[in-house]
């Protein structure tokens, strides 16, 4: 047998196995490429992982709020993501909180570019933005005796029903700020603000590799390093049986 | 042997350009579908220049509905599901009524603009529309069907729309929202 020969069928042998196992690589890397390469399209970022063991791979522990907005009886924390009142989530809303009263029963929750009506029950009532606001954007919540207070970028304006709007002054308003939570409320509220990572940065570190810390990235540089041999052996084997068959 | 060959070699070629097609087509599909799939609003009229268009301006104060326990049955059972809020909005003018509703076609909120008067839709326009697929529903040729339309007996309804082929979702919500302004608007005459 030549050392050709030989070495025909060293490769053969070697490309066969190698093939295999780094397909099942190629598959996964292909998969996760193809996903992260439509991050829009799929709303990679908007989605949530939030499994325990995951979060503690890598080393994100739940924080309990600590600070919220209290109610005569309830409360209200709200942080750029979640919005939770009195132990349940409210759904379909985000956006960083500048202040929530109740007045009347009614809660009020302000974000810069809008004002939510909510009842205790979380129901939402109806939801202020644009023209339906005396001015934008709202800088401060607050209410005066039964009266609500905003404080935009236009001046300072009270309603009593969240429909008109008149000019109002910043006399004797008590203005919202965040206050210590009751432990029960933290406790009751704290499994919404667990860690979570968006979808797209685990399938981008996985991806990469640098889900398994630091050396992560070299096995994936040596799964891509057989899957160059692979293609070039697989080209010579092909070009070697071409060439034969003249 | 050798013409066997040179045939063999150019069946070879023949099927890695087959694979090789399909392949990429597939990959252009995908592409194709996802890039179709991002989110995008498209804003037509502001719901504020609509109401400034259909109550006149100075607009007028805004009246309000509260959605009851048996409005907001009703309006579940128009909607399919629970209306999103208990407080809704309405403007009044010259006897006409102005509702600004929001609707899920398939995944995102459409934003339509109704005006009402004697029970029948005398305008209807689509606001903002954030859908990747079905936009087609702005366009005077569809949404003039709803012009004259008004509720049966049944809250359906009294005329049939014709669909579009591709936005069958959109349309649909479009006609819950239409069904929604009408029943709206009765509740608002009788609150009188």
């Amino acid at each position: 047998m030549s050392r050709l020969t030989r070495a025909i069928r060293f490769a053969r042998h070697w490309h066969a196995r190698a093939g295999v196992l780094a397909a099942l690589f190629f598959l996964f890397l292909a998969f996760t490429g193809l996903a992260l390469n439509h991050t829009d399209a799929f709303k990679l970022d908007r989605k949530k992982v939030d499994a325990g063991w995951l979060m503690q791979w890598y080393g994100l522990k739940s924080e309990a709020p600590t600070h919220g907005y209290l109610f005569e009886s309830g409360y209200f924390i709200g942080d750029g993501e979640r919005w939770v009142m009195d132990g349940r989530e409210l759904s379909g809303v985000a956006g960083t909180v500048l202040g929530a009263v109740e007045i009347a029963g009614i809660r009020y929750i302000a974000t810069a570019a809008s004002l939510r009506l909510y009842q205790a029950d979380g129901s939402l009532i109806d939801k202020l933005t644009g023209s339906a606001l005396p001015a934008l954007p709202i800088h401060k919540l607050g209410r005066r005796d039964e009266t609500l207070v905003l404080d935009t970028a236009q001046g300072i304006y009270s309603s009593a029903d969240g429909l008109t709007w008149e000019s109002a002054s910043s006399e004797g308003v008590v203005w919202a700020h965040p206050q210590v939570l009751p432990a029960k409320a933290a406790i009751d509220s704290a499994e919404y603000f667990a860690p979570s990572l968006p979808l797209e940065r685990v399938l981008l570190d996985v991806h990469s590799g640098r889900i398994l810390g630091r050396f992560g990235p070299f096995a994936m540089d040596l799964v891509a390093l057989v899957l160059m041999a692979l293609a070039l052996s697989g080209i010579w084997i092909y070009l070697r049986s071409i060439r034969k068959r003249h | 042997m050798q013409r066997c060959v040179i045939a063999c070699l150019k069946n070879c070629r023949r099927n890695i350009l087959r694979q090789g097609l399909t392949l990429g087509s597939s990959f252009l599909l995908i592409g194709l579908f996802a890039s179709a799939a991002q989110g995008r609003e498209d804003v037509y009229l502001t719901p504020e220049q609509f109401i400034a268009e259909a109550a006149g301006t100075p607009v007028p104060k805004p009246d309000t509905l509260w959605l009851t326990k048996d409005v907001a049955a009703q309006a579940a059972r128009i909607l399919g599901h629970a209306p999103p809020q208990l407080r809704q909005r309405y403007w009044k003018s010259s006897g006409k009524t102005v509702w600004v509703l929001e609707e899920i076609g398939k995944e995102e909120p459409i934003t339509a603009g109704f005006v009402v008067e004697n029970g029948k839709i005398l305008q209807a326009r689509v606001l903002i529309y954030r859908e990747s697929r079905g936009g087609e529903i702005r366009y005077p040729a569809f949404i003039k069907q709803y012009e004259g339309v008004a509720l049966d007996t049944e809250q359906q309804l009294d005329r049939s729309i014709d669909g579009i082929s591709g936005a069958t979702l959109s349309v649909r919500a479009m006609g819950r929202m239409a069904r929604l302004a009408l029943y709206f608007d009765k509740l608002s005459q009788e609150k009188k």
